[in-house]
């Protein structure tokens, strides 16, 4: 049997099985190159706390005590989902955007749906790369690239989803469209 | 929209139904035609006479599983769009390499397609992947369904290229031998 008239046969297989490989896995691995950015977001927690906090090595802490003790955030084996990420000017965060600033959190990228419009719209998570680099992600019908497969097909404003699919459009804060990096997928969260 | 206000529309011929199934399906039925023929023009067309044969199939159908209608013809339609296009020198890509790793899996051998029984062999895999662990079960489906790559593959997973590929080999190799006891690999 060819592997074509195989792979045709396995398009009739019973859809509760192909269903079962729409979902997300549950908790997906940090993959590698998000370490950097998750040490270096936890890097400067740790600088931010001895910035702002007067006498944090006084009063008989060490500093053992002071990197451990009851900072959130300054302990370097500091998740993603413990550091406060959160930008004030963050799509997604204002009453005016439609969204309702309910976010996911990972490691990887994530998105909140900010507006349906005929396209998508989507604002990049902070800690994701796209973030500092565009205010949203836009995300058409026609401006699709690959797909990962398992693209939702439905959106709604506020749902935090997974980017994981070739973005192609970036929509700068000052207007200008630019190419996204590659990302892909777009999976719910 | 519910999806059976959405095939009322169908039957009632009232021509809403494709745009109400654009905007729910849409984007699925698009990924599917995209992982098989690779260009975002050919994956619209495709997606395009989805829609025209849910027309034309509702009624007299009234599908249980909407979604589950729909990919299906979607993924009928790219694969016979793809075997169009291989036949005027475009196409291939990923679909060849998918192809490619599934003919390992039932060797031609001396036994012809025609004598193999197509449900009975669908029910033997069906039965082999509902025994596999669900990550192994799901990451064939994303290649062998869904056509995804490797790349998407891992990325999904959190997991790098190469255990993929190993893993799908795993899989494939394990499904032979399922198959081979069953008398399908001669």
């Amino acid at each position: 049997m060819t592997g074509e008239a195989l792979f045709a046969l396995l398009g009739d297989l019973d859809q509760a099985l192909v269903d079962g490989a729409e979902a997300l896995p549950e908790r997906r691995r940090t993959r590698g190159r998000f370490r950097p950015v998750l040490l270096a977001a936890a890097a400067c927690a740790v600088l931010a706390i001895l910035t702002v906090t007067p006498g944090l090595f006084h009063a008989g802490r060490t500093t053992e005590d002071s990197m451990s003790g009851g900072n959130a955030g300054a302990d370097m084996t500091t998740k993603p989902e413990d550091v406060n990420l959160q930008h004030p000017d963050a799509p997604g965060t204002s009453a005016d955007d439609g969204a309702t600033g309910d976010r996911a959190e990972d490691e990887g990228f994530f998105a909140v749906i900010v507006s349906l419009t005929p396209e998508l719209t989507v604002a990049p998570a902070e800690n994701s790369p796209l973030w500092g680099q565009a205010e949203r992600v836009i995300l058409t019908m026609t401006d699709r690239a690959p797909a990962a497969g398992g693209m939702p097909e439905e959106l709604k404003p506020g749902e935090t989803v997974w980017i994981s699919c070739p973005l192609r459009t970036l929509i700068r804060r000052d207007g200008a469209t630019l190419e996204a990096p590659t990302v892909y997928g777009i999976y719910r969260s | 929209m519910e999806d059976a206000a959405i095939i009322d529309l169908y039957w009632a011929r009232d021509s809403r139904a494709i745009g109400e199934t654009g905007a729910k399906y849409g984007v699925y039925l698009t990924g599917i035609a995209l992982n098989l023929l690779g260009l975002p023009e050919d994956a619209e067309e495709c997606v395009s006479d989805t829609y025209l044969a849910a027309w034309n199939a509702m009624p007299p159908e009234r599908p249980g599983i909407l979604r589950a209608f729909l990919g299906r013809i979607a993924r009928n339609l790219a694969l016979d769009r793809l075997k169009r296009l291989r036949a005027k020198k475009r196409g291939g890509g990923e679909p060849r390499l998918i192809f490619d790793e599934l003919a390992e899996v039932i060797p031609g051998g001396d036994r012809p397609e025609a004598a193999l029984d197509r449900k009975e062999l669908l029910r033997d895999i069906e039965s082999f992947l509902r025994a596999e662990p669900e990550r192994a079960r799901n990451m064939f489906l994303r290649r062998y369904w869904y056509a995804d790559s490797v790349a998407a593959i891992a990325l999904r997973y959190g997991l790098r290229e190469n255990a993929v590929s190993a893993q799908l080999m795993r899989t494939r190799n394990k499904l032979r031998r399922y198959l081979t006891e069953r008398g399908y690999v001669i």
